[in-house]
């Protein structure tokens, strides 16, 4: 038949019009959609948000020791050296075991969310946290100790690479 | 005799339908093409120099934003590469990993260029709906396993940096039957349909001696009946294992350009089925790689893969300290875009738009 | 009661009566007929609300997503905002420009489609007015439109949007001759050119009758609304601009009004002369009141065709769309014409009629057919063959 085709791709998209109202690939128990539902596919952000999983690559956060409330880094440079855009700058105080860190700067506009820093650190100090609505009205997107040891308050992470 | 003159035209870099910023230089009789001059480098970032700054495994993040669809099958062919330079060993559990997300990344590619091949025919973006709605659920499965959609930094030097989550094997299964559904339906919406046969077949004709001339791989060769694919040729990775064709079409216009893409997303899903389920287990990542990629041996490689636009290597040169001396990247876009102009002689200005969506580019990996 | 049975008709003719208790006859004509206008102006523009509001939620269902639903409940002040958002803009005449044509083209195309209104049978008894040369108007009044279009392209001193613009021009008056054409059929069949005569003469609708007819129409009208798949014009991925590029503002919004303006009036058209107006099973004859919303209800299926086939398909290239038009519509069209009419002839009775011509239709579509694989497309038949070897 000479409008076979055309009538084929016609019985798709009634199919989809039809599946949208009766079908939601929507938001279930908190976890991402399944794959193989149908139907209507948006997320109505930002009344619903899609849950991350748990390995998503946000923001950078510190970690602090659950004990003693002190932040776990050592100032030791480590991170610095494995970020491939440098948006690190790290000040520290102490020798030895005592050494710990005194400033943190983190430019949040140059950072990629590689996470070769946080597999860099031998001290359990950093980890990416789930934060992506990181956008901000003014240009100081330099993070400093305060704010990262909050996130990572706020996120409730001790340990790196847990959900790794 | 009437003396007509040719007008010339822009196809500005900032278009609709030019996959990017890409500028093309028309010189048109009424309707018809004469000359077409391509004009490149509006999106050059420098990745070749970048990484002479870096070190072999900073680079793998500047690996991903070369073509930015397909970032985990950029990662392979750089961590190829430079496994051939260091002589690192890579574990068989990792090389399985490594070929699944390489067929997955080219079923997602395969997607998003017929999606857009689409949108340029005027189809008002049903297709690339569809389309996209299969991909957000492949990058699920992505983000799922390295913390990001787009820009994995997945596959490094000696493996992969980190072991599947443990929902993924079911997960992944799920999906991949379900995309086989879902490309029966796209061919079932799209292929036959008598308007795209009337303004697809026989336009863009790319002869196959024209095409290994020119030195074009990957879907747009094999559309032209030259049977070549390098996961078959060179026998990389363990693809020897895994059970499955390399399809080829005649004629070398749009719709066999466009029909290969589909054909080979049948393959994949094929080539994904038995890697789920032959998947051992065991490490992922070679120990000794740290230390070999840290200070590698003079020496250099050439490292090549079937990415899902062509071939797409890396040429990488070392001089012993830590960073690379030298990065070439062999570009599978821009080798595929040189033969724009036999493939658009005596068409209309309509045609030349569909025929620049049927080449499937990203002008990221053009210009890198 | 029985006011309530033919509610509008009885408005109307109370409405007068109660006015020719204290006026003249004249003025009662004369303030009857403003009021009818003001209705059918009305009726035509909130079409444009309407449509725009129910192609974009239409088309992003087809596409798995709700369409605009962030103004009001459904989006339903979504058009609100558009309008606003077009009022803003500033109304810019290029430098070397025709002023008075460039002022003038977007009111001549938008006055002729509103003016089709006037003759359209909404309901039974509920019409502007019965002219007996109904459809005759609507063919005069839809030339008109593309007089405007030649004027948009020629003021706007942009060779390009001259370019566009001739070949709109070239797409609008190659389709309108299958439609006459199909439109001759018809009236051939129902004996007048009145509207309402055609709906009174559809015992069984023209779409069961002679459907072929109805399918060269269809794809003219696609052509003529130049919608999707003929929509080269609006392409955003063309070159060769549009005629409307040097617009902006409320005129660039007029030639968008009419657009959709004349989409209601075409879908009105087919309902009226195809799918029989405003009758249903004879409910029209037991509850006059239903047959606006009948009216409505087949109106609003042809409008849904038309979206639906929006969001399916790809482009055709111009030079497809000329050959489709000339080669193929216009023969057809011919053809069409000479069976209705030896089968008018020859039979009698209106329900036979139905029925020979309807088996007259197919022998045709299989002659058709026929025709076409023989003519060769071979091509893609080899190409389909590709698809169906495929090993599954």
């Amino acid at each position: 038949m000479f409008i076979r085709g055309m009538v084929k791709g016609l019985s798709v998209t009634l199919k989809h019009f039809v599946q949208s109202y009766l079908g939601h690939t929507g938001i279930r128990d908190g976890q991402r959609p399944d794959p193989t539902l149908g139907g209507f596919f948006t997320v109505q952000y930002p009344e619903e948000k899609l849950p991350m999983f748990p390995r998503f690559r946000g923001a950078l956060m510190h970690l602090r020791d659950p004990e003693t409330g002190e932040p776990n880094c050592t100032a030791c440079n480590l991170c610095v050296r494995a970020c491939p855009q440098q948006c690190i700058e790290v000040e520290g105080e102490g020798k030895g075991k005592e050494r710990k860190v005194t400033a943190y700067r983190y430019d949040l506009a140059r950072c990629i969310f590689c996470r070769l820093c946080v597999e860099s650190c031998n001290f359990n100090a950093i980890e990416l946290s789930q934060e992506y609505e990181l956008s901000t009205y003014s240009r100081d997107m330099v993070w400093d100790l305060e704010k990262l040891l909050a996130l990572g308050d706020q996120y409730g992470v001790h340990e790196t690479g847990k959900a790794w | 005799m009437l003396k007509t003159e040719t007008i010339t035209l822009n196809l500005g870099p900032q278009h609709p339908s030019t996959h990017g910023v890409f500028r093309l230089k028309l010189q048109l009789d009424g309707e018809a093409v004469r000359d077409l001059e391509p004009v490149m480098g509006y999106l050059h970032r420098g990745i070749e120099k970048l990484s002479e700054e870096r070190t072999y495994v900073q680079v793998v993040p500047l690996t991903d934003r070369l073509d930015y669809v397909c970032s985990m099958t950029n990662n392979q062919a750089y961590a190829i590469a430079v496994e051939k330079m260091a002589g690192i060993e890579v574990p068989e559990r990792a090389e399985y990993i490594r070929v699944i997300m390489a067929e997955f990344t080219r079923i997602i590619n395969h997607l998003m260029a017929v999606g857009f091949l689409w949108n340029e025919l005027g189809a008002y973006f049903t297709p690339v709906v569809y389309c996209f709605r299969e991909r957000e659920r492949v990058l699920d499965l992505f983000e799922m396993t390295c913390g990001s959609r787009m820009m994995c930094n997945y596959m490094r030097p000696g493996g992969v940096s980190v072991d599947l989550p443990e929902g993924f094997i079911p997960q992944a299964k799920k999906l991949n039957d379900h995309l086989k559904t879902f490309v029966d339906e796209l061919d079932r919406l799209l292929s036959e349909n008598e308007i795209f046969l009337s303004r697809a077949v026989n336009v863009g004709v790319l002869p196959a001696d024209v095409a290994i001339n020119a030195s074009i791989t990957g879907p747009m060769l094999r559309a032209s009946g030259v049977l070549y694919d390098i996961r078959k040729v060179d026998h990389y990775s363990i693809y020897d294992r895994f059970d499955f064709e390399v399809p080829t079409c005649e004629h070398g216009d749009v719709w066999d350009r466009y029909y290969q893409h589909i054909l080979e997303m049948y393959q994949s899903v094929r080539i994904i089925d038995q890697a789920l389920d032959g998947i051992p287990q065991g490490e992922v990542m070679n120990k000794a790689a740290a230390k070999a990629t840290r200070r590698p041996p003079e020496g250099e490689a050439y490292g090549r893969i079937e990415s899902p636009k062509g071939e797409l290597s890396f040429y990488v040169v070392s001089d012993g300290s830590g960073n690379p001396y030298r990065l070439r990247i062999r570009p599978p876009s821009m080798i595929n875009l040189s033969a724009l102009k036999e493939m658009c002689q005596g068409h209309k200005i309509q045609d030349i738009v569909i025929i620049l969506g049927s080449v499937n580019l990203t002008m990221a990996d053009l210009d890198r | 009661m029985e006011f309530v049975r033919d509610l509008f008709v009885n408005i109307g003719a109370w409405f007068s009566g109660w006015l020719g208790g204290f006026l003249p006859a004249w003025a009662v004509t004369l303030i009857m007929g403003l009021i009818g206008v003001i209705i059918l102006v009305v009726i035509g523009l909130s079409s444009v609300l309407v449509l725009t509001l129910g192609e974009r939620k239409v088309i992003g269902r087809i596409q798995d997503r709700p369409g605009p639903n962030r103004w009001g409940p459904f989006g339903i002040f979504q058009p609100v905002a558009d309008g606003i958002k077009m009022l803003t803009k500033e109304d810019i005449v290029p430098r070397g420009a025709d002023y008075w044509m460039h002022l003038l083209a977007p009111i001549i195309i938008i006055v002729p489609a509103l003016l089709i209104y006037a003759v359209l049978p909404f309901g039974a008894g509920v019409r502007g007015t019965d002219l007996n040369i109904g459809i005759l108007y609507i063919v005069a009044l839809g030339s008109i439109g593309t007089v405007a279009i030649l004027m948009a392209g020629w003021s706007s001193n942009n060779k390009y949007a001259l370019l566009g613009a001739f070949r709109v021009v070239a797409q609008l008056i190659s389709y309108e001759i299958p439609m006459v054409l199909s439109i001759v059929a018809v009236v051939l069949l129902s004996g007048s050119m009145s509207m309402v005569k055609i709906v009174e003469s559809q015992t069984v609708p023209y779409i069961v009758a002679m459907p072929m007819v109805f399918l060269v129409y269809l794809v003219s009208a696609f052509a003529e609304l130049y919608r999707a798949p003929f929509d080269m014009i609006e392409a955003d991925s063309e070159l060769v601009a549009g005629y409307f590029t040097e617009y902006s503002g409320m005129k660039f919004v007029m030639f968008f009004m009419a657009e959709y303006i004349n989409l209601m009036a075409m879908s009105a058209i087919i309902t009226t002369l195809f799918l029989g107006g405003w009758r249903f099973l004879g409910v029209e004859r037991l509850l006059p009141l239903l047959s606006p919303f009948i009216f409505f209800a087949k109106c609003g299926a042809m409008i849904f065709l038309f979206w639906w086939v929006r969001g399916t398909f790809p482009r055709i290239r111009i030079d497809h769309l000329l050959a489709l038009a000339w080669k193929f519509l216009v023969p057809l069209a011919l053809v069409n014409l000479m069976i209705v009419g030896l089968v008018d002839k020859l039979v009698e009775g209106a329900l036979l009629t139905g029925v020979v011509l309807l088996v007259a239709n197919i022998v045709e579509v299989v002659i058709v057919l026929a025709i076409l694989s023989l003519v060769g497309h071979k091509t893609r038949s080899k190409r389909l063959q590709r698809i169906t070897a495929r090993p599954r």
